[in-house]
């Protein structure tokens, strides 16, 4: 009775004292950092950080290669929750969203398309089924494209939920006609148009198009609207979205997203403080 | 004894009767031309006219950028009203040249010629064929220069003709082995030449009884093998063809060199023959118009760059149309704009009144597409990769082998579009590597 306990214990120590050596020989040291800075993340593995997944990005954090503010859907809040853990000061970030170029809800088919119902695919042929070359195909691929259900096709035109948005940027790679772009939340003026077709051609086939009439141009005093190559085109390092090009569009190409932002509680967008650590 | 490919195929209705026997007639070149720097596979060539410049037939409008490219000429002589972005048959848009034609018919200087390609030297065949701008014709446009330079570690044994024309409705290389079969035949000695082959073969199907007699009447006592093949979709596919004729298997992604084979379609020799012995670069392109809408099918020859809609109209169109095709209709493309220009990959234009209703459902897993793909690809796999976004998969499951013959869309009961989503995989696998590319560039910074 005696003898199975003495040999399973002796044996149960020499397996104790072994491991107990393993564990000093081969340790490994593991940047306590490393794991808060995960659980601090969202967990969606997004990769709109441009890495492998979110604990990519820690590791990247921890190496010193990438931003603190790096992660674009965890937003303001949990860049805090990273420059802390790291005692560094976090730069004030920008939230930004995905803004439509297109408005052309009532753009005729120029052709009868059958096939693959996905913009990427209709497109490869002869630039899609749309009248107008430069606008959106209206099959959804960037609705397809957003893991966080942003986009969602109304009477079969994409609308972006703004508050839902984190500027990933998957849908700006999904179109195949670029019209996407992420832009800051505080700018509220925006040209709803990308063809640059002649003002007449644009004229024929939308209503809602850019003619190149450059009146937005004349009346903006901050010189930020230009028309080039047909296109109205909004430099945001100037625009103060004072929108005074939005009510001088006469074909109302260029909007203002203020009220529309105002219902959502989206805007003003609220002002942080920085933090000092 | 009869021979064809072993693996997958087709039966399609053939469709021929309305074409078979219509001689190939002159298409009189319209007051407009528009001539596409991109009507080959490759890079677009670049254009050396400007608006206003004159310019004769035959003249070079656009020269080859690079050595994967083709030189382009003018069809007509007349004035070049303006270059324009412009959408090809194959979808793509590209530079444009309009020239207006001034019909008096004044080729460029030293066209046409006289020249003894016997006298000629394999480099020197090459550079006429190049300065010809010949493509091949059989739909692909790929260079022909290209094929006829092997590389000097891959002999080519084997000079192929590809007179199969397996897509229903086309006629047009039927009829060219009928009426032109000595130009053909000579076209196939120069390849020959070019490439040293000791063989020469020609292979046709068996429907085309009059095409064997002809072409076998001219190359009668010269070395030349004409060989009838069974019928079967795709036979004129290059890799078929080799499999049917010489029982080689061009391994995946390799190409006919690799087996010791050059495989021309009997357009392209006869453009060929043309190119060298007359110095007559590729400026007009034999077309077949047919298909149930079409009021009087025909065999023409129609100048590079005449729009598609006058090239209709002459032959007549019912008002019942619901498609029109560039090609045949197993892989042809539709048309959707009458001023889309004839190119000189174009092997036909068809007008159909009845078109396969848009069904395509969920995929019901009979495993049809794959007992049929000639390249033993899986073709529903593709299509569910494609539908999941599983980017891995594309190149595990060999897209890029596909050459689009459209069998698996023919046979599919459930109506998908196969052929679409292999395409649209090829497109995402070559956008996918070149983003690896360019990370992988990044990192390395």
């Amino acid at each position: 009775m005696i003898e199975p306990l003495i040999i399973l214990g002796s044996l149960g120590l020499l397996f104790g004292a072994g491991l107990y050596i393993a564990s000093r020989v081969f340790h490994v040291s593991v940047d306590p950092r490393l794991e808060r800075i995960e659980s601090a993340l969202p967990g969606a593995n997004c990769g709109a950080c441009g890495l492998a997944g979110c604990a990519g990005f820690a590791r990247a954090i921890v190496h010193g290669s990438a931003e603190v503010v790096g992660c674009i859907p965890g937003g303001e809040a949990v860049s805090h929750l990273i420059a802390d853990i790291m005692g560094v000061k976090a730069k004030e970030v920008d939230k930004q969203v995905a803004v439509l170029h297109c408005a052309g809800r009532d753009v005729a088919d120029r052709f009868h398309y059958v096939g693959m119902k996905s913009c990427n695919a209709a497109a490869l042929f002869q630039g899609g089924p749309k009248s107008c070359l430069y606008g959106c195909i209206r099959f959804g691929d960037c609705a397809l494209a957003c893991p966080f259900g942003a986009i969602s096709m109304i009477d079969g035109f994409p609308v972006v939920d703004e508050g839902k948005c984190t500027a990933c940027g998957k849908c700006v790679d999904a179109c195949p006609k670029d019209l996407y772009d992420l832009r800051s939340l505080k700018k509220l003026v925006h040209v709803a148009c990308r063809s640059r077709e002649t003002g007449k051609a644009t004229r024929s086939v939308c209503e809602v198009g850019c003619i190149a009439c450059k009146k937005c141009e004349t009346v903006c005093p901050f010189d930020a609207v230009h028309v080039s190559d047909n296109l109205a085109v909004i430099d945001y390092d100037k625009c103060t979205s004072c929108g005074k090009c939005v009510s001088e569009c006469p074909t109302n190409t260029i909007r203002n997203f203020r009220e529309e932002r105002k219902a959502k509680g989206l805007w003003p967008v609220k002002v942080r403080h920085e933090k000092n650590v | 004894m009869r021979r064809t490919f072993k693996k997958g195929g087709v039966h399609p209705p053939d469709m021929k009767e309305r074409t078979r026997d219509v001689p190939i007639a002159e298409f009189p070149a319209p007051a407009l031309v528009m001539i596409p720097m991109a009507q080959h596979f490759g890079s677009p060539a670049l254009p050396v006219v400007g608006a206003g410049d004159k310019v004769a037939k035959g003249q070079l409008i656009g020269k080859a950028d690079g050595r994967m490219s083709a030189n382009v000429h003018s069809s007509v002589s007349g004035k070049v009203l303006r270059l324009e972005e412009k959408f090809t048959p194959q979808g793509r848009a590209c530079k444009t040249v309009v020239i207006e034609n001034d019909n008096s018919g004044i080729w460029a200087d030293e066209i046409p010629c006289g020249r003894d390609w016997r006298a000629m030297s394999p480099k020197e065949i090459v550079e006429a064929v190049a300065a010809g701008g010949v493509v091949g014709m059989g739909g692909a446009a790929f260079p022909a220069h290209v094929k006829l330079e092997p590389p000097h570690e891959k002999p080519i044994d084997t000079a192929i003709l590809n007179g199969v024309e397996c897509e229903p409705y086309l006629t047009i290389d039927h009829r060219l082995m009928v009426e032109r079969a000595a130009e053909i035949i000579t076209g196939l000695r120069i390849i020959a030449k070019a490439v040293a082959a000791k063989e020469m073969v020609v292979g046709i199907e068996s429907n085309k009884p009059e095409a064997l007699k002809a072409m076998n009447a001219a190359a009668a006592g010269g070395g030349i093998r004409v060989e009838a093949l069974d019928v079967k979709y795709p036979q004129g596919g290059e890799k078929q063809l080799i499999a049917a004729l010489t029982g080689r298997e061009v391994p995946p992604g390799k190409l006919p060199f690799d087996v010791g084979c050059v495989v021309h379609n009997v357009g392209t020799a006869w453009a060929i023959f043309n190119a060298v012995a007359k110095c007559v670069p590729l400026i007009e392109r034999p077309l077949t118009i047919s298909g149930d809408a079409i009021e009087r099918p025909a065999n023409l020859m129609v100048p590079i760059g005449t729009p598609v809609g006058a090239v209709i109209e002459h032959c007549g169109l019912d008002q019942k149309v619901k498609k029109i095709l560039s090609g045949g209709p197993m892989m042809g493309m539709a048309i959707a704009d009458p001023t889309i220009p004839v190119v000189k990959g174009m092997s036909g234009i068809l007008a159909l009144k009845k078109v396969p209703h848009d069904i395509s459902g969920p995929c019901i897993r009979c495993g049809r597409c794959i007992e049929v793909c000639p390249l033993g690809g899986i073709a529903s796999e593709m299509a569910r990769a494609i539908e999941a976004g599983a980017i891995v998969d594309y190149e595990h499951l060999h897209v890029f082998d596909c050459m689009e013959c459209g069998s698996c869309s023919f046979v599919c009961p459930a109506g998908r579009n196969l052929v679409q989503y292999v395409r649209q995989a090829k497109e995402e696998a070559s956008y996918r590597r070149e983003l690896h590319r360019k990370q992988q560039a990044k990192k390395q910074i």
